[in-house]
């Protein structure tokens, strides 16, 4: 048996990513990284976030001993790599590993992968963010399912948004085989990421132009877009390397 | 925070939408509802409030605010529990005369102090127990309840003190050096020239803006009082209340900057609300000493509605927008095409375009806006280098899954390393890791565990983030990572697997064009102990990406499992069972697989898997492995046993003979 070559198996998180980047890539975006170890201007100042102020709780972020520098807590800190190097117009992909001191659980790992995006141009508005959000859904999780915006607050953007995405599980339904879909707890809509119209602190602080240039950004996580494709119960399933896991999808 | 339905109420003369319509309200114009909850005749909504708001909505004059713009209703200008805010008080002044002197007002904006004579302490009135219980604070008394009363109304810090145990008059100064205090729940504080306290000639009353001091507390004997109604610098609050450890109801708002105007409004509440409550007539109330050396200056934003509409991508009428910017308490006077807005001064957020678009987009309905995109493709210049990397990545994913191998990722944090963590969250691993192969070893091991035949590799990889240090420099590099490993120690074991990473290492540079794999390091050995031979090679990404030639594009699309939901591993041990038999020729593998199948029970995990086969006499011996496992248990041998009797009994029945 063990003779024949049997085919390996990509990590359920590279599997996302290649399909989220792929959507994108023929949305005219390219992919941009930047490094895990990053310091205080790119994760934080160059993204509206000062010290000293409660923005920076709303994450636990780890530094490093003897460094000035953080485990970056965002993807967000390739944004202000990006557009410090490049002139826009802009469109960007940006898959990467975050870290956050949070404590550990079914759903919340130190460490974690966000999927983001940027897009730099002339006049981009909340409607062009909401359609290229719908587009992103459509090509993971079908035609029929579109994305909802709420109220919310990163500093970077503004206004800022909290995305939600219509349950692909019950069809928007909350209901599969007349039981309450497991999947969005019977709302019919899931919680998924991030959004909002690039702050024009940010294009400041990176010298470029907030008259001239507009932009949206949006981030989701790729654990989450994970475990809602196959059902994974645990985040720490995603890192603990078992293959009765991985070879399974 | 928690809000109380019945305390908003109490801002508006008319009646307001039902709790259900409130709480979808506030998710889809304002803020995220994270529950509510019906308790007594009130209902409860616990609101998340984000640093953005946090220096006007954490607490009930704010909400409201929220819901009269949502639901377009006009609110009243003071909740109707003070029955009436009074400025004045016609009791002739206060036996003692207070002075404030504030002597940093680089740390204290604002100071309001007032006297207060002839209180009468006692239990609060039961709608005020009620307001505050509802919101799960605890009642204390009459003058502890109304100043928290106001905390929560205008999320307005109150203290008072009590007069008679206040020596001479109050001064706002940064702490000496070393200097000691006692807070209200007996904690020792030993404070710097940094902190900030409100001090008498004998010492600190409180540490300013975070938490009162047991010196001057007020019991169920004072007479006297003085109230505090103040505002701080935040960004002093808020490395105090770290240094000191201690984070209060006020220390969050004052880190939130809120504004310097709220103060003297809350005093005149707080007052009204003594007055009605802790004495009427017979009460003394003295003068406001107001110390505010830079009274806040209004903010005027100007904006045309095409900006507005610019941002949003939508056409908001002019008559949405003036009800909308009416109802938030913005004052717009119009000139031509520009809107002159004047921000109420507790929006210490709104200061540009942007922000007044969030408000007009957001109180309008996002979901009114209709998704586009945009006209123009963007021209593809030449690639840049990640996008490069990206597609390698995935060339190299290709390759070693088409080889065998699986895909893991590990954890950053690690026990042995160079670059440390200042604030690690287990303590055994605050380093971050140096090499991928350490962990991939230990998943050979472990996976070597779970396969079903001994002669079963277990083919793994990695590409991730490393981390060293050189001199004063973190160096961040990208790793890949291979590994390989079988059961059994003999050197034919070792040298198939050596040859087949050889064999793989070819595969990378033939398909990426790289003339040789030269940084790397390769590891081979025998484990006697574990009975398990393993090779694990490592080597730059980095520098395989540096020297790649024109590789072909990745196609990851056959290696993506469509959506379905994955079977759980059990953390219970597997028991594994082989059943070999004799059947007819023309009997096939399936036809027997499936007899096993059909009687195993839910307990069988994983197979039948064919594993042997070869004739005999005229017949053929075929052998099948199946694992069972439970969810729930440790499985006994005498349990399989029992159901390998009845697969056993089943094939035999049919004719076949099950060799034992």
């Amino acid at each position: 048996m063990s003779e024949t070559i049997k085919k390996g198996h990509l990590h359920p998180l590279t599997q996302v990513t290649w399909e989220a980047c792929k959507a994108f890539k023929e949305l005219g975006f390219e992919v941009a990284e930047g490094p895990e170890v990053e310091d205080e201007f790119h994760n934080f100042d160059a993204l509206n976030v000062p010290a000293d102020h409660p923005v920076r709780d709303m994450q636990d972020t780890f530094f490093l001993k003897g460094f000035p520098n953080v485990l970056r807590t965002q993807t967000s800190a390739v944004q202000a790599r990006f557009m410090e190097e490049n002139t826009p117009p802009l469109r960007i992909v940006a898959p990467g590993k975050c870290f956050r001191s949070e404590a550990t659980d079914a759903r919340h790992e130190a460490q974690f992968h966000q999927i983001e995006c940027l897009l730099v141009d002339k006049g981009v508005t909340v409607a062009h963010l909401k359609g290229y959000i719908d587009l992103f859904f459509k090509k993971l999780y079908g035609e029929e399912v579109v994305s909802r915006l709420r109220p919310s607050f990163f500093p970077f953007v503004e206004p800022g948004f909290e995305v939600d995405m219509q349950c692909f599980n019950c069809h928007n339904t909350g209901l599969v085989d007349g039981k309450t879909c497991p999947l969005c707890s019977g709302t019919g809509w899931i919680e998924i990421g991030g959004a909002g119209i690039v702050h024009p602190n940010v294009f400041k602080a990176l010298k470029l132009d907030p008259e001239s240039w507009s932009g949206f950004a949006f981030g989701f996580g790729t654990e989450r877009l994970a475990m809602l494709k196959y059902g994974v119960e645990d985040v720490r399933k995603m890192f603990d390397g078992d293959l009765r896991l991985i070879n399974q999808l | 925070m928690a809000y109380s339905y019945n305390w908003l109420k109490t801002y508006f003369d008319k009646e307001i939408p039902s709790p259900e319509d409130i709480e979808n309200g506030i998710i889809f114009h304002s803020f995220e509802v994270e529950g509510m909850e019906k308790k007594g005749n009130d209902t409860l909504f616990d609101i998340k409030i984000l640093p953005d708001r946090a220096h006007d909505c954490l607490c009930h004059t704010g909400i409201a605010g929220e819901v009269g713009a949502i639901f377009d209703l006009p609110k009243r200008s003071f909740p109707s529990d003070y029955g009436e805010i009074k400025t004045e008080f016609n009791s002739g002044n206060t036996a003692r005369r207070l002075d404030v002197k504030i002597d940093c007002p680089d740390l204290c904006r604002r100071y309001i102090g007032r006297m207060v004579e002839n209180v009468t302490v006692g239990a609060s009135p039961a709608w005020l127990k009620e307001r505050l219980e509802s919101i799960g604070q605890r009642s204390i008394s009459n003058i502890v309840d109304a100043t928290n009363y106001v905390l929560f109304d205008l999320g307005q810090p109150m203290h008072a003190f009590d007069a008679d145990k206040v020596k001479g008059n109050i001064i706002v100064r940064r702490a000496t050096e070393g200097e000691k205090m006692t807070t209200l729940d007996g904690k020792e504080l030993c404070l710097t020239t940094e902190n900030m306290v409100i001090a008498d000639a004998e010492g600190p009353l409180a540490l300013a803006g975070i938490k009162g001091g047991n010196r001057a507390e007020v019991d169920a004997n004072t007479k006297n009082i003085i109230l505090e109604s103040a505002n701080f610098d935040p960004v002093n609050i808020r490395r105090t209340s770290a240094f000191v450890g201690v984070r209060t109801d006020a220390s969050k708002r004052y880190e939130n900057d809120f504004s310097p105007e709220v103060a003297g409004e809350a005093m005149d509440r707080l007052s009204s609300l003594l007055f009605e409550i802790a004495g009427k007539e017979a009460l003394k109330i003295g003068d406001k000493i107001d110390v505010y050396p830079n009274p806040a200056v209004q903010k005027v934003i100007e904006v045309k509605p095409v900006e507005i509409n610019a941002v949003l991508g939508i056409e908001v009428p002019e008559a949405a927008m003036a009800t909308i910017l009416k109802n938030l308490d913005i004052v717009v006077e119009k000139n031509g095409d520009t809107l002159k807005l004047t921000i109420p001064f507790r929006r210490v957020d709104l200061g540009i375009k942007e922000n007044v678009a969030e408000e007009i987009g957001r109180i309008y309905g996002y979901d009114k806006i209709s998704p586009q995109l945009l006209d123009s493709k963007l021209e593809q210049g030449v690639e840049r280098e990640a996008n490069r990397r990206f597609r390698l990545a995935n060339k190299i994913r290709e390759i070693l899954v088409k080889q065998g191998f699986s895909e893991v990722y590990g954890y950053t944090f690690v026990g042995q390393g160079e670059i440390e963590v200042a604030n690690p969250l287990a303590l055994d691993k605050p380093y971050l890791r140096t090499n991928l192969t350490d962990w991939i070893k230990d998943r050979l091991q472990f996976n070597l565990l779970n396969i079903l035949f001994d002669t079963d590799p277990v083919k793994i990889f990695e590409m991730g983030h490393i981390f060293k240090k050189d001199g004063e420099k973190v160096i961040e590099t990208t790793s890949l990572c291979l590994g390989i490993a079988r059961r059994g120690v003999k050197p034919k074991i070792q040298e198939g697997i050596k040859s087949e990473m050889g064999e793989t290492k070819e595969k990378i540079k033939a398909d990426l064009i790289v003339p040789e794999l030269s940084a790397g390091q390769e590891v081979s050995e025998a484990d006697n102990v574990n009975n398990l031979s393993f090779t694990v090679w490592e080597g730059s990404f980095d520098e395989l990406a540096k020297n790649a030639g024109a590789f072909a594009d990745a196609d990851l699309d056959p290696f993506i499992c469509p959506a379905k939901e994955y079977k759980k591993v059990s953390a219970y041990p597997r028991v594994i069972r082989d059943v070999a038999l004799f059947v007819p020729e023309e009997v096939s593998p399936e036809e027997v697989m499936s007899a096993i199948k059909e009687n195993s029970g839910p307990l069988l995990s994983e197979g039948p898997v064919l594993f042997d086969v070869f004739p005999k006499d005229g017949k053929k011996s075929l052998a099948f492995r199946q694992v069972f496992q439970s969810y729930e248990r440790t499985l006994s041998d005498d349990e399989v046993n029992g159901i390998m009797d009845k697969v056993i009994s089943t094939l035999e029945a049919k004719g076949w003979e099950v060799r034992k």
